[in-house]
């Protein structure tokens, strides 16, 4: 049992006063017990002794009447309960009261008479021997109830347990009263300051004012937190430090399960903390990085003290996966014991499609420079080819003549010849040519004419929903109307038994002064996932050979990027694609 | 048409180019001089009169560029009509090209109507 220290003294307080009360109660009781008793003695003494004086006579002449007058006269007298006369034979004189079953004390006394002594046979007064001899003449039997005296003792001792009693409560209230204030209350403050200290409030101080070694106590508990602020930071200060990184942190114990972790981590994976805590680190990470944490490569990992950039999958709780660089370092006590593992992972999401969009770019970048290469050694001998293609077709300008036809083809295959260079140097241009105001919703109206006859020839329903308030963007028109008519052709080809073709134009951002989002929205076999990623990589096709150049997609990515804006495609294989363009007001 | 035949002089090192133009324009009455770089040209220049000149861009000896320059600088109100190469970035160069005193550009492989076009368009600002 756990007893405060209050208590304690208390106990110990109440204990010796108890202890003192009894004894001094106990030596009162005596005392009084033994005074009462005396009291009683002598009281009785006189009375036998004045029953002894004033029988003598009567007993010495035998007159019955008188003793028993004298008796009875006794018999009134208090705690007096019986008495009986004898003479010095024995034989019964008179007697008076009744002896009760009760306690008693019995007193006797004997009745004593003055005698002359004379010498042999005479009884000279004056001269000879004589003296005078006590003799016994009789005896008195006294009996005394002892109830009075009991009772008196009883009333004392009763007075003083009471008086004990008292006394005892009121110490001890006394003395609770005072430990309370000069000792319990301070040390509870002190308790209270040391549980805020340890909770890491550092601005905590105790009001313990006294002169005492507690209030010395309390101030050197004041300057120890004072101290502490000075060489030591909060656990406040700590955990608001580690929450405001932006990066992921991760402390793991040795067994591999969660110790800590900050606000970016929740935030990435969608865990709440207490989701965590606990549980093993594997909960976090891919399947195929669980391997880090276990056996034999979690073992080195603590032997060798830390991992850098270790590029891995953080696991959400949504359970997809989110690439990041793990960097891990053991933290050990001053015994070298390891305490823990503290990993920051950056989330390399960013990094990832930066990294892509960067090895696009440079495909692109390669594509043009090929082509910026090649174009102009082909486009001498193709001038030449399609001049004189077209020269005599012109000059035979006769559908029946046998070399119509041939230099027809010659001329039609020479165009897409030309056509093909020319998309190819698209990718080689970089400077901002031709860019002129642009009305968004114009463009959109003239490049809808120009594919809806093929829409109509493949029973593609196209819709058309354009914001009436558009900005005017400064782009390359043609350019722009290229991409919108790619865009629309890998449509119309994804749905070849019909389907919505929906065109949508709005302003992107919460202001038409940022720019507009154009979308092209089919309902056909989609995209699957595992070429999504290829589609814009320039001669990369899907149709069949003669039916696309692989560079539509890849010119479009190109055009929008050296307008500064962005294009997404978001796509469900059987459903269909969404291809999303954002242009900014000014590239 | 009138009275007078248009002289042309053809600057390109493409014997196929100089070929195709000499072809197609002599049949339509034009007479043709060729050059096949820039030094042969600004030669020829110095000593003929033409009312158009079709250069190209990218010649060996001396480039197109410099040549207009020194064709500018015998005859000042020369029409000269830039044959480019598609590879050329096309706006930057087009107003380069017009800054130095060219009167238009031809971008191969050009197609009959861009020629004819363009030959079209010098003869009227000539006539004007």
């Amino acid at each position: 049992m756990k007893l405060s220290i209050v208590t304690k003294i208390n106990l110990l307080t109440m204990t010796v006063i108890i202890i003192f009360g009894l004894v001094i109660g106990w030596y009162f009781i005596k005392h009084e017990s033994q005074a009462l008793s005396i009291e009683l003695d002598e009281r009785i003494s006189v009375l036998l002794n004045s029953l002894s004086i004033s029988s003598e006579y009567p007993v010495l002449i035998g007159d019955r009447e008188a003793v028993a007058r004298i008796v009875d006269n006794i018999m009134n007298q208090k705690d007096v309960i019986y008495c009986r006369l004898e003479d010095k034979e024995g034989n019964l004189l008179y007697q008076a009261g009744s002896l009760k079953n009760e306690l008693v004390k019995v007193f006797n006394a004997s009745i004593k008479t003055l005698k002359r002594a004379k010498g042999k046979g005479d009884d000279e007064l004056i001269f000879g021997e004589e003296k005078k001899v006590e003799e016994e003449i009789g005896k008195i039997f006294l009996t005394v109830s002892l109830l009075e005296l009991n009772h008196k003792i009883n009333d004392v001792t009763r007075a003083v347990v009471i008086f004990v009693i008292i006394t005892i409560i009121l110490t001890s209230m006394a003395s609770s009263i005072l430990l309370k204030f000069v000792l319990s209350d301070p040390i509870n403050f002190l308790v209270k300051g040391t549980e805020r200290i340890a909770k890491g409030d550092l601005n905590y101080k105790v009001s313990v004012k006294s002169d005492d070694e507690i209030g010395r106590l309390g101030a050197s508990f004041n300057k120890m937190t004072e101290d502490l602020k000075g060489v030591t930071v909060s656990r406040d200060y700590v955990d608001n430090i580690i929450n405001s990184m932006i990066d992921t942190l991760i402390v793991i114990n040795p067994d591999t399960t969660i110790r800590t972790v900050n606000n970016a981590l929740l935030e990435l994976l969608g865990y709440k903390e207490d989701e965590l805590i606990g549980k093993s680190v594997i909960t976090i990470v891919s399947n195929e990085d669980a391997k880090l944490f276990s056996g034999l490569q979690w073992e080195e990992l603590l032997k060798k003290g830390s991992v850098d950039n270790y590029e891995m999958n953080y696991k959400a709780k949504s359970g997809t996966y989110i690439p990041v660089s793990f960097t891990g370092s053991v933290m050990s006590d001053e015994n070298a014991n390891i305490i823990s593992i503290v990993g920051i992972a950056r989330d390399m999401r960013e990094v990832m499609k930066l990294k892509k969009q960067l090895l696009q770019s440079e495909k692109m970048a390669a594509v043009g420079q090929l082509a910026g290469g090649v174009a102009h050694e082909i486009n001498n001998p193709m001038s030449v080819i399609l001049g004189f293609a077209q020269t005599v077709a012109r000059r035979v300008n006769n559908e029946k003549d046998p070399f119509y036809i041939p230099l027809k083809s010659i001329e039609r295959e020479a165009v897409r010849c030309k056509k093909l260079v020319g998309d190819l140097l698209t990718f080689s241009r970089v400077s901002k040519t031709g860019r002129e105001p642009v009305d968004i919703k114009l463009l959109i109206d003239e490049t809808l004419t120009l594919i809806e006859s093929k829409c109509r020839v493949k029973n593609i329903n196209l819709k058309r929903d354009v914001a009436d308030k558009l900005p005017v963007i400064t782009a390359n028109k043609n350019q722009i109307q290229q991409v919108i008519v790619n865009l629309c052709n890998n449509a119309i080809d994804a749905m070849q038994n019909g389907g919505d073709l929906t065109i949508k134009a709005v302003v992107e951002g919460k202001d038409a002064s940022e720019g507009v989002r154009i979308e092209v929205t089919d309902t056909g076999h989609g995209i699957p996932l595992d070429i999504r990623e290829r589609i814009f990589e320039p001669f990369f096709t899907t149709k069949e050979v003669g039916q696309g150049t692989g560079l539509g997609l890849g010119i479009s990515y190109e055009i929008v990027q050296k307008h500064g804006g962005k294009i997404e495609v978001e796509s469900e294989v059987d459903k269909g694609s969404v291809f999303r363009i954002i242009l900014p007001v000014n590239s | 048409m009138k009275g007078k035949k248009l002289k042309i002089l053809v600057v390109d090192d493409e014997a196929g180019v100089r070929d195709l133009i000499t072809y197609l324009l002599e049949s339509m009455g034009y007479i043709i001089r060729t050059a096949k770089d820039g030094l042969e040209a600004v030669e020829i220049v110095a000593n003929e009169e033409f009312d158009i000149i079709f250069l190209d861009v990218h010649m060996p000896n001396m480039k197109g560029t410099e040549a207009l320059e020194s064709i500018k600088k015998i005859r000042p109100k020369q029409t000269v009509i830039i044959f480019s190469s598609s590879s050329d970035p096309y706006y930057v160069f087009e107003s380069q090209a017009k800054q130095k005193g060219a009167f238009d550009c031809l971008y191969k492989p050009f197609e009959l109507d861009d020629l004819l076009n363009v030959i079209n368009k010098a003869v009227n600002n000539k006539v004007n």
